[in-house]
């Protein structure tokens, strides 16, 4: 271990010196506290210091007090060097940050014995240091990776808001940097628009991880492949699967495995842009919130969640639209909202929400939900994630 | 999470005292109510009736456990209003025999 004695009286420096150096120490010396810092800052490898008190330029104390506020980037272990008579200089050391204190007149093997104990606590604060270091790199780390997937996650959300006849309006607010939501909207023909909200159950990357993969598993190929259309001989050689049916296979395709619990619910939807018809699966999810002229109501029907069960039966349901009349899907994220007194959000207040700002554009109404639930939950950092989708048809 | 378990007429009944099932919980539910089962192929009772709000970890959780019994019977008892919504919505209620107290669960 080197020591580093720092000591003005050059006789006492050199016993010391010869003694530490018997007991196996690497010692350097300096005559003063300001020449024992510059050494401290040259020589990374001095990590324990015994200091005489009385010293000319900067004396015990003062190196001491330095040593304890500078950040040299190590931990340094001070011992402090007095006579017997210094009670008063031993009690005032101790308080600015000596982490102990030796009488010259002891005996030398106690001094070793104490530089023992400095050098314990030396290594463990080492061994700390360096399990930090690695910490708040893998921190770090992870962190920007999280950041980069939130990224993604946000860029595979929908960037225009028309379809021929539909407009759209959106909000996503996730609970944990990036989150299980994830939505989409898509021309199937010149007739229909499909359109989707999921919810994989949990939070953060296993759940992102599965919505990622179904947001491309529900997007067209670049040559224009589809799980939600079959080829079929006669033209126009495509058929549009029926929701029930593409719900149906994505159960298939994603049932859980093993030791998962994972599944995840949906509403699956096509809207006739002609007729105004709609025709959705709902999959354990939240109902839809459907407003009419005159008022809103919630569209719903109890189904099995998707990945969960193998060989469950879906179903379907159908209504129609008039022109102008917007349809709301969501996470159960938006009505599980809790409030600081842990009331939930509740369907209920999200139909007032929406009723009372029908007259808005459907870009201002989402909005205006989107600060209606983060003032419910006093602040924009939510328990679950919180996706809502609105769309309006206009009528042909 | 604390579970306890007691027999009635022959059924083992887990009991979970806990107020929310969900992400924060799920696991220790599963780990905890799968130390308590019986053999394979044996049926439970899980009573829920101090569990006022679960999240779809929570469900999933449930879900893994019935599973887990290798076509042993879950009936679950005292759901309250949020949870047995949950069922309805989810249809976990046409999986799971739903009753109201122990005592029904075993007669049914």
């Amino acid at each position: 271990m080197k020591v580093l004695l720092v000591e003005d009286a050059r006789d006492v420096r050199k016993v010391l010196s010869l003694s530490l150096n018997k007991f196996g120490h690497d010692v350097a010396t300096a005559e003063h506290g300001a020449e024992a810092l510059e050494m401290l800052n040259n020589q990374p490898e001095i990590q324990m210091v015994v200091s005489d008190v009385s010293m000319p330029v900067m004396d015990g104390h003062a190196l001491c007090r330095t040593i304890k506020q500078q950040d040299f980037g190590r931990f340094v272990y001070f011992i402090l060097l007095s006579s017997k008579d210094q009670e008063q200089e031993i009690i005032e050391g101790l308080k600015i940050g000596a982490d102990d204190f030796i009488t010259k007149q002891s005996p030398l093997a106690e001094l070793n014995a104490r530089i023992g104990v400095g050098q314990r606590i030396i290594e463990l604060n080492n061994e700390l240091n360096q399990q930090n270091e690695r910490l708040t790199k893998a921190y770090a780390q992870i962190k920007k990776d999280l950041l980069m997937a939130a990224e993604m996650h946000s860029s595979l959300l929908p960037t225009h808001s028309e379809l021929p006849g539909t407009e759209f309006a959106w909000i996503c607010n996730c609970s944990a940097y990036l989150g299980g939501d994830m939505f989409d909207y898509q021309r199937l023909d010149e007739n229909t628009i499909a359109f989707y909200l999921l919810d994989v159950s949990g939070h953060g990357i296993p759940s992102a991880l599965l919505s990622f993969t179904l947001k491309y598993a529900m997007s067209p190929s670049q040559k224009g492949a589809t799980l939600l259309k079959r080829f079929i001989s006669r033209p126009p050689h495509y058929e549009i699967l029926q929701p029930v049916e593409v719900v149906s296979k994505l159960n298939e395709r994603y049932m859980s495995q093993g030791n998962s619990t994972q599944y995840f619910t949906m509403i699956y939807a096509l809207l006739n842009v002609k007729t105004g018809r709609v025709t959705v699966c709902q999959a354990g999810h939240p109902g839809l919130l459907h407003q009419t002229k005159t008022s809103t109501t919630e569209r719903s029907m109890n189904g099995f969640p998707v990945g969960m069960l193998p060989d469950v039966e879906y179903e379907q349901f159908e209504f129609d639209l008039s022109p102008g009349d917007r349809l709301f899907i969501f996470s159960d994220g938006v009505t599980e909202c809790f409030s600081p007194s842990k009331e939930e959000f509740g369907t209920e207040r999200l139909i007032r929400t929406i009723n009372d700002n029908h007259h808005l554009g459907i870009d201002d109404q989402a909005k205006l939900v989107e600060q209606t639930l983060i003032s419910w939950n006093r602040g924009d950092q939510f328990d679950d994630d919180v996706s809502f989708l609105a769309l309006e048809w206009q009528g042909l | 999470m604390e579970i306890s378990t007691s027999q009635h007429a022959g059924n083992l009944v887990i009991h979970i005292h806990a107020n929310r099932l969900d992400a924060a919980s799920a696991m220790t539910f599963k780990q905890a109510v799968e130390a308590a089962l019986p053999d394979k192929g044996a049926g439970i009772i899980l009573d829920l009736a101090e569990v006022s709000f679960m999240d779809s970890s929570g469900l999933g959780a449930v879900v893994a456990v019935h599973k887990g019994l290798h076509g042993g019977q879950i009936k679950v008892v005292g759901l309250q209003q949020a949870v047995q919504e949950l069922f309805r919505l989810t249809r976990m209620d046409r999986i799971f025999q739903c009753h109201g107290s122990v005592n029904e669960a075993i007669k049914a």
